[in-house]
């Protein structure tokens, strides 16, 4: 959850610009600061081992609920994943893992376009893949809660 | 609901202007004469007779037109939803289609008012996660330390 936190805060709007009480603040400065946390998150995701308890936060919604949220798993999957486990990063949370090209292709984008070098395009987004999505979500948190035999491979 | 006539938005990030405006009161790029409400073809915008890519030149000729781009929070949504474990996350993502359902539409006023919620969605998904997290770290670390102290 720190490494989403640091990252979130200069997360700028897709279309490079970001807006504070009105005042823009250079998107490329952002980009680069992204870079410079996101890169941060990663050694600190590859170093710590999040299956020891206490190295990171727990999952407020785990936390007061007792059920897995469809967030639930990212950081051992992105610590699997740093290591190479690709397989092992999928049973932890395929949905991170599936988002992970989306995001990083959108900062790729987002950072060309920043810098004036606009080699990739934005993509438009069909609302009915974005409709899926939020099904495919929904049901994702629903079924991993589910502690029956196929379904439970769904947990984190 | 389709674009007023009296209203105008700025090519360039999608911000609503008053016709008579020269500059974009959001981000300070010049406008367009009233004549070309929409965008003109030589500025950055999708095509969304398309449906994909926004790299082909948008031209008046498509369907629903060249619309501005107007940002609908996606990542950032999916950001909030794997990393910060909140309901809200879902809430953004719900806006973010609404975004870009209504400018595939050519709803522009209301794109830019689901963009707007999609935004704070995001941010207090966020901003709630990032308290918790104070919150954890002060208990956790901050207090074990303590605690180490008082023992010691």
């Amino acid at each position: 959850m720190t490494f989403g936190a640091v990252r979130a805060v200069t997360m700028p709007a897709d279309d490079g610009m970001l807006t504070f009480r009105g005042y823009r603040i250079a998107p490329r400065l952002a980009y680069i600061a992204l870079a410079v946390l996101g890169s941060l998150g990663v050694v600190m995701l590859y170093t710590f081992d999040p299956r020891n308890p206490g190295t990171y936060p727990i999952c407020p919604f785990l936390g007061i609920t007792g059920y897995h949220c469809p967030g639930c798993g990212t950081l051992r999957a992105l610590h699997q994943l740093l290591h190479g486990n690709v397989i092992g990063a999928l049973g932890y949370n395929p949905l991170t893992l599936l988002s992970l090209p989306f995001i990083a292709y959108s900062y790729a984008a987002g950072a060309t376009r920043a810098f004036r070098v606009p080699v990739l395009p934005r993509i438009f987004i069909p609302p009915g893949w974005i409709w899926v999505l939020l099904i495919g979500v929904i049901a994702f948190w629903v079924l991993r809660n589910v502690p029956v035999a196929p379904l439970t491979i769904l947990a984190p | 609901m389709r674009v007023e006539p009296r209203r105008m938005y700025c090519p360039n990030c999608g911000t609503e202007s008053d016709e008579s405006a020269k500059f974009c009161r959001s981000c300070g790029k010049a406008l367009p004469g009233t004549e070309e409400q929409v965008a003109p073809s030589n500025v950055d915008t999708f095509d969304t007779s398309r449906g994909g890519a926004g790299d082909v030149p948008a031209g008046p000729a498509a369907s629903y037109g060249a619309v501005p781009h107007i940002p609908n929070y996606l990542v950032q949504a999916i950001l909030v939803t794997v990393l910060c474990c909140l309901p809200a996350g879902i809430v953004s993502i719900v806006y973010a289609a609404q975004v870009n359902g209504k400018v595939a539409a050519g709803d522009i006023a209301g794109a830019r008012e689901a963009s707007q919620k999609a935004k704070t969605w995001a941010w207090l998904s966020f901003g709630v996660a990032l308290g918790l997290g104070v919150l954890w770290f002060l208990l956790t670390v901050v207090g074990g330390m303590g605690a180490t102290f008082l023992e010691g």
